[in-house]
Parts: C-alpha cells; structure tokens; sequence
C-alpha cells in the first residue's frame, strides 16, 4: 500500500471529492444496468434450455359417446406414446394426467361441474437428450397418421420473438455499462487535468529535482483509484439495495406474468467487480493523463 | 551539518569533467542566439561564478546543466554522460545529481519550510525518520531553526532564499548550480550564504554560481566565466579551486547562528 501511495505531498484537491461523487453515480449507473443485463441473461438461459429441450403433444379428444370417445383418445394417446419412443434422443416422454391438466386450466375455466365434463386435449411432454434436436414438421406429419388433431408444439415460435426481445434489452444495458464506463473515463481525464493544472508549479519542481514520471503518476493514481472505490463502494451499496427491493416488489406480485428476476452469487460477484472496475479505470485513465502531460518536459 | 568527507583524497584528474560543454548553441523558438559555440568545462570539485549583464543568458546557461531543456546544438555531458542524446528516463536519475536553487526560489506555498526542504529527499525515497532528522539539522545550520513549520508566504525573502539553498543542497548533490542566490538578501548575509556552497564544494560537489553582482564576485579569488554577446569568456585562476580569500571572507562573515 504505501509503494502504491507513493510519499510524493501532492495534495489532493477539491477534484477527487467531485470525482468521488461522480464516481459513486456512475457506479450506481453501471451496477442497475448490469444487474438488469444480467437477469435478464439468466432469464434467456432459463428460456433456451426449456425451447430446446422438451417438447409438447397435444392430443385432440376424439367426440362422441363419452365412455367410447374417452377410449378412443386414450388409444390415439399410446399410440403417439410409442411412436415418440422410438425416435432416438428422447430421454423420457410423459402424459400429463387429466387432474394435473385440469389445474393447468383452472385459472382461466374455473372448476364448475360444467368444466368438469368437458372433453380436455391430453398432453405428452417429452424431453429430449441434452443437444439433440428434433425435426418438428416432419414429427408432426408422422404423428398425424396415426393421432388426427396432434399438434406438436416446441415453443419455439413462442419463445424465439421473447428471445429477440430479451436479447435486444440485454445489449442495450451492455451499452449502457459501456457508456457509463466511457463517460467515467472521460470525467477522470478532465479532473486529473485540473489537478495537474492546480499542482502544476509543484509538479515541475519535482520533475527538476529528479522525480521519475511514474512516481508523479503514481500519487494521482492513488488519488483517483482512492475516489473511484470510496464513490463507487457507496455507489455499489445503495444499487443493491434497489436491487433488493425491486427483487421483492417482483415477487410480491406472484405471478407467471413476470419472469423469475433472479441473480445468482457469481452475478453478485459480477457486481461487486463493478467499484474494482472502476479504480482500475481510474489508475488507467490517471496514469495516461499524467504522463502525457509530463512527456511534454524534458 | 551531516556530511561526510567523500572522494576528497581521489585522482580527479582522470574522471571525466562534472560539466563539459561542447560547441553548445542554445535558441528560443524565434529568438536570437542566446549561447553561440560555446565550449567549456567545469573539473569535478570545482568553484566558479558566472557573471554576465541581466539577460546575457546566465539562466538560460543553467538550465542546459540542469536539465530543464536540450542545446539546440552541440554536446553537453554531465560526468561523462552524454545528455543531449540520452533518452528521456536516464535523466531523473542525473537530475537527483544537481542541486538547484532557482533564481525565483520555486517554493512550494502549501509546503512548510521542513517540507519543502524534504523534497529531494522524498523524491530520493528515504524514509520519514531519516528525512526529518537531516532536514532539521540543515535547517538549524541555516538559521531556521524556529521557522521550521512556516510556510513560504510567511517568510521574508531572505529566509526564502534560504529554505530553497536548504533544498538545493540536502542532498549533497555532485554538481550545484544557483542562480542569483544572494539577489535578495545584504552582501554580509550573502557571505555568509556562500558558507554553505563553500562546505559543499569541499566535500566535493562542483559548484556554479550565477550572479550580476561583481562587487561580492571580486571579493572572492574564484575562477568565473563570463557571458556576453552569447559567448563565454574564463576569467581568473584556471584551477577552479577555491583561494584563501574566499576562505576568509566567509570567516569574517560570521556564523549563521
Ligand atoms: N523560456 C524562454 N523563452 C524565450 N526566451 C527566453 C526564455 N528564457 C529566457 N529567454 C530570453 O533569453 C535571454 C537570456 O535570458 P536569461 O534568463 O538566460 O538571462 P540571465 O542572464 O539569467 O538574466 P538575469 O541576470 O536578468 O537573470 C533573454 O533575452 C530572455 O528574454
Ligand atoms: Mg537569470
């Protein structure tokens, strides 16, 4: 620490107590921007393994005499039983039981008597191996001869337009990071130069007097890097608490309608990463500011 | 003071010069030739003046040695070093080798005078422990001893002057060079000044001071060069070692304390 403090009395002016401010904004910026980009990742990921992996099969009940009509669809049902299990990659193939389908129905049909004897499609819900891919229409045509009606759904119509939206709002908060991260350095580089302006006399007798431009780099990274983790540490702390409570108002809610806004421990760490970029940026963009200017000395 | 006898006893002779100037000609952007070809060389240990009328280019001169900026032509070396061509991040190290005192002092206003005595040596990266002690005893030996905390804007301008001898010389270094540093201050105190650039001188620092006023030259036997029409002209004893008379005038100056 005290190599990196460097013992060079420079003083720190009025400007690290702005850049520590700004600083604290920015990584406040950054942190909200990332956390989104970062849940809604997840929520992609989350996505992609569901579309490519499990499929659904929609048996249409067949009509008629309920007891005969029941047994028919019941045969179309074993029928697209077997003929799935054949095809090779599936790992398991289920059929929802009519209680289980009634509870996915119940939200929007309510449970009356009347309900009650509706005839309901029949759903199989088979999952693939991890990798393999299924050719949807062609499964289809097949499934078709044997089952009238089946509809075979991957999802994918459903959820790749989410995707692109998801992914559209990912980049857009990457962009953001970025331009947060950009419009820091920017503001680093002014406040450096007006300390080197404000110091400037004291810097020349330092430089006359033997002082290796890196040791006069140094005291400003130390400052800036000091300002940036001061700052963006508040920034960082009170980001979070947004975080926090956005994450419980989501949940408060209870409903399928908002996905699942989760952040994982290696996000945090992602998180917590953001103040440390910071510094980083700060000693860098310190350090190039500061030797420019001294290089322009003998 | 601190200093110990060093290289006193050594064959100068063979070493390269502390200063050697070779055809050196110095401009500004679109000014006149300030320095014209001058060649010169200063042994090591030894004393001179530098006399010229104001704007003869003393400070210009000093500079060059100092390395605050690069001949327009020519070579000039320090111990043998050839700076005008040595690339960029030797010269720190050869710039903790000479002592300046600037003509305008270049104090450092938020600096106390123990502070901004302490520069060299921080730059040097001694420890806090260290420096204090050498900065106290210099500052003592100056006549500073209860101004210590001051800082520059509450110091007369002899004090000044001063503090920045003080800084120019805590380092003991090989070469010193002052511009003018007697401008502020009455000729006895300014005798009594040159006590510190004379015990440096022989402990073996090569010293070069710049001065217009012939009066406190002529009083000491000190070989000088001297500037006019940008050329440079020895006057006096060509050893460049310090006479008697040198010797007793700082005695008869009196002690600082
Ligand atoms: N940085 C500079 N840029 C342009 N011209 C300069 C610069 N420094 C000095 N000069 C010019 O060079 C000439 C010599 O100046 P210098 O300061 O070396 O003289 P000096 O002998 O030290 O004078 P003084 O005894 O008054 O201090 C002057 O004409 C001055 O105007
Ligand atoms: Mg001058």
């Amino acid at each position: 620490m005290r190599w990196f403090r460097s013992t060079l009395p420079i003083p720190d002016g009025g400007a690290t107590k702005s850049l520590m401010t700004i600083a604290g904004v920015m990584v406040f910026l950054a942190v909200l921007c990332l956390a989104g980009a970062l849940v809604v990742q997840n929520m992609i990921g989350r996505w992609h393994t569901e579309v490519t992996g499990t499929l659904t099969i929609q048996v249409m009940p067949r009509f008629g005499d309920p007891a005969e009509a029941d047994a028919l669809t019941s045969a179309d049902v074993d029928n697209v039983v077997r003929e799935v299990t054949k095809i090779r990659g599936i790992q398991s193939v289920d059929v929802l039981g009519e209680a289980d389908i009634r509870a996915l129905l119940e939200p929007w049909l309510g449970s009356s008597k009347m309900v009650a004897d509706l005839p309901l499609p029949r759903l199989v819900s088979v999952t693939l191996n991890e990798g393999v891919r299924l050719d949807v229409p062609t499964l289809q045509t097949s499934l078709e001869a044997i089952a009238p009606g089946v509809q075979v759904e991957d999802h994918r119509r459903f959820l790749s337009g989410l995707i692109v939206l998801a992914r559209a709002l990912s980049a857009l908060a990457w962009l953001l990071v970025a331009l947060v991260a950009a419009v820091t350095s920017i503001t680093v580089v002014n406040a450096t130069r007006s300390a080197l302006t404000n110091h400037w006399p004291m810097i020349e007798l330092l430089h006359a007097i033997g002082a290796h431009d890196h040791a006069i780099a140094r005291r400003f990274e130390w400052l800036g890097a000091r300002a940036a983790l001061t700052g963006g540490g508040a920034g960082l702390v009170l980001a979070s608490g947004a975080i926090f409570l956005i994450g419980g108002l989501a949940r408060n809610v209870q409903s399928g309608i908002i996905p699942d806004l989760t952040l994982g421990a290696g996000d945090w760490v992602a998180l917590a990463s953001v103040p440390v970029c910071a510094a980083l940026l700060a000693v860098a963009a310190t350090r190039w500011t500061v030797l420019r200017a001294l290089k322009r000395m003998l | 003071m601190s200093m110990t006898n060093r290289e006193t006893s050594t064959d100068r002779s063979r070493e390269p010069a502390a200063v050697q100037f070779e055809n050196v000609s110095l401009h500004y952007e679109s000014g006149p030739e300030i320095l014209r070809n001058i060649s010169f060389e200063l042994p090591r240990g030894s004393f001179h003046f530098l006399t010229g009328l104001s704007g003869a280019g003393k400070s210009s001169l000093l500079s060059l040695v100092h390395l605050a900026r690069r001949p327009t032509s020519g070579t000039l070396k320090l111990f043998g070093v050839d700076v005008t061509r040595a690339p960029r991040d030797v010269l720190p190290d050869l710039r903790r080798r000479v002592g300046f005192v600037f003509q305008d002092f270049r104090l450092i206003d938020h600096l106390s005078a123990l502070e901004n005595v302490a520069l060299p040596l921080r730059v040097a990266g001694l420890r806090d422990r260290d420096i204090r002690r050498h900065v106290t005893e210099l500052l003592d030996w100056v006549g500073l001893r209860d101004h210590m905390d001051a800082l520059p804007a509450t110091l007369s301008g002899g004090q000044q002057q001063r503090v920045a001898i003080a800084r120019a010389v805590i380092s003991r270094p090989d070469i010193l060079l002052a511009d003018e540093p007697t401008g502020n201050v009455d000729d006895t105190i300014a005798v009594r000044l040159l006590h510190l650039f004379v015990e440096l001188n022989k402990l073996g620092s090569t010293v070069l001071i710049a001065t217009h006023n012939e009066g406190l030259v002529d009083r000491f036997n000190a070989p000088r060069l001297h500037l006019e029409d940008a050329a440079i002209y020895r006057i006096g004893p060509p050893s460049g070692l310090l006479s008697e008379r040198l010797e007793q005038a700082i005695k008869g100056g009196g002690s600082l304390r």
